[in-house]
């Protein structure tokens, strides 16, 4: 009853607001807009941070009136999360609870940590022993207690995977298991990987005619009895996929309901090794070894800027590899683009996002130069002025 | 009656968005959970522990704009939001008429809480409902057009509690484009 009188109000003053919009002298000052567009909730100019806020654009100090907003609680519980939140999940859905994934990313923005141990680090961040008895992974309680997202998040080591198996920070996060070591090939690993770290879906890269030693035993060389199929379609991506994907071969995660178990195993899978019956002259997976054949092969040096190894072992080393390359830096700095200016990034965009890119390298990879750049840029939903 | 007043307020949206200077750059709304926190920081209520607005949150968002795009602002998200806001209108009302946070209350509620009425709600008490309102979700004084239109609507309602004109005053506000842009 209630909501429907609301709705019967809303209707009717709806039909008026939008004029009242258009007649008002808003007084949207930089420093409220800039507020607004970092933590996503308005700010009053009765607010003491208004006029500290003020005062620092008045002097020219942009960056330090953003670094005000980004110390409210609501840059973390909104901005921040909604960002990683996209990235947690296959189907890339801000509708999902607090996991393991966001909390992490949460926390290496909040913290000012070098945004390269989103893929290498060794720790994750769990809820107040406060707020819950509930396991590392367990957020359940975090929003339904009204925490904090600013003081109620605490760094502490990852469990360990395996004895000689590295931590990967995201990499080796529940969330991220879930989503892409459950099942099937682990090569989705690969695929999202390349997809959200660095901006680059695998239609941007995949490649024909690349060397297709490492194309596993389980890929059908003519399916439909068409061996052309394989070779211009399937060995495309299988091709760089399969080389790569050895980097998670000793990672699994089993489902269980809607409950799950990230497990790293000591020697490899045997996903990776089954239907081999299907081509039992393609690559057998013996260890965690991988190795990149866009670099070696120079497929789209500019994009991914690789920087040191381009084939190692484990999941760190693949971490590492994705987290040196400038597409990595080019791809947050995008991403934090599209999610405060409301809009892709486009071409003309080019200089703004290289110029936040290299500030971002510059100062230790800390996100929130990324995301108080991309605030202040005129490109970005007008600017402050 | 009601279908034809949505389909003129959908109408006066889009010629909104089409003519706004803002356009050009884009128009940002604000998404799911930019709302509910703005709904937060201008009410003071928090979602979480009023169950009623965390159920509705919980079972609507996905109704709400997912990104914030101009073109996520559909009628199904406009009434969400309009009844999302409605209910931290309702909240507040209710914290004020407990006693809580009264000192803040732009108008007596207490006699709604005693199943009293009071009367006809006088013209300096929707004045200073719309003042009140205005300043809490856009930080700024109400425009004469924004007067005489609320003070019409108003009278649309009769004879009306201090609580439900409030109410009604909120989410006028509160359901704004001016507020639920970005």
């Amino acid at each position: 009853m209630f909501i429907r009188g609301i709705f019967f109000f809303a209707l009717t003053s709806l039909i008026t607001l939008p004029t009242w919009a258009n007649e008002s002298a808003i007084p949207n000052t930089p420093a409220k807009k800039l507020f607004l567009r970092l933590t996503g909730t308005p700010l009053s100019s009765r607010d003491s941070r208004h006029a500290k806020m003020m005062a620092l654009i008045d002097k020219g100090d942009d960056f330090e009136a953003a670094k005000i907003a980004m110390d409210d609680d609501n840059f973390y519980r909104i901005t921040v999360r909604h960002w990683a939140s996209l990235m947690s999940n296959r189907e890339g859905t801000p509708y999902v609870a607090l996991d393991d994934f966001q909390s992490l990313v949460i926390g290496v923005v909040r913290d000012g940590l070098d945004a390269r141990l989103l893929l290498t680090g060794d720790f994750t961040y769990k809820q107040s022993p406060l707020l819950g008895n509930g396991g590392t992974f367990d957020f359940l309680l975090f929003d339904q207690r009204g925490a904090s997202y600013k003081k109620d998040l605490f760094r502490i080591p990852q469990p360990p995977l395996a004895t000689d198996l590295e931590p990967a920070g995201l990499l080796t996060t529940q969330a991220w298991a879930k989503a892409h070591y459950s099942g099937g090939t682990n090569r989705r690993a690969v695929q999202y990987a390349f997809q959200e770290f660095l901006c680059a879906p695998i239609d941007k890269w995949k490649t024909p005619n690349l060397d297709d030693r490492f194309v596993r035993r389980d890929v059908d060389r003519a399916p439909g009895d068409n061996p052309r199929t394989y070779q211009i379609q399937c060995r495309s991506c299988h091709a760089p996929m399969d080389a790569m994907a050895g980097a998670f071969s000793r990672l699994n995660f089993d489902q269980m309901g809607n409950q799950g178990r990230f497990l790293a195993l000591p020697t490899v899978h045997p996903k990776y090794n089954q239907n081999t019956q299907v081509y039992p002259e393609g690559n057998a997976t013996f260890d965690d070894a991988w190795t990149n054949p866009l670099a070696e092969n120079h497929i789209q040096d500019e994009f991914f800027g690789w920087e040191g190894p381009t084939q190692g072992e484990g999941v760190k080393a693949f971490g590492q590899m994705l987290a040196n390359s400038g597409a990595f830096k080019s791809c947050l700095v995008k991403k934090v683009f599209t999610s405060l200016c409301k809009r892709e990034p486009v071409s003309r965009d080019g200089n703004a996002i290289q110029s936040v890119a290299q500030t971002f390298s510059e100062n230790g990879y800390d996100l929130k130069r990324v995301f108080g750049g991309v605030a202040l840029l005129p490109a970005c939903v007008g600017g402050i002025e | 009656m009601i279908m034809r007043g949505y389909f003129f307020g959908l109408l006066f949206i889009a010629s909104w968005l089409m003519t706004t200077p803002a356009h050009a750059q884009t128009v940002g709304i604000k998404n799911f959970r930019q709302y509910l926190g703005s709904l937060e920081t201008a009410t003071g209520i928090s979602s979480f522990k009023r169950p009623e607005i965390s159920a509705f949150f919980g079972q609507n968002m996905s109704r709400m704009p997912k990104h914030g795009l101009a073109s996520e602002l559909d009628g199904p998200a406009l009434m969400t939001l309009a009844a999302l806001s409605g209910l931290f209108c309702k909240a507040q009302v209710e914290e004020w008429a407990k006693g809580a946070g009264s000192a803040k209350a732009p108008v007596e509620f207490q006699a709604d809480r005693a199943g009293g009425r009071v009367s006809q709600t006088s013209q300096a008490q929707r004045a200073s409902l719309m003042s009140f309102y205005s300043r809490m979700f856009l930080d700024r004084d109400p425009t004469r057009l924004e007067e005489r239109n609320l003070s019409e609507l108003a009278q649309k309602f009769g004879d009306s509690s201090n609580a439900k004109l409030a109410i009604s005053f909120c989410v006028a506000y509160a359901a704004s484009l001016e507020f639920i842009a970005l």
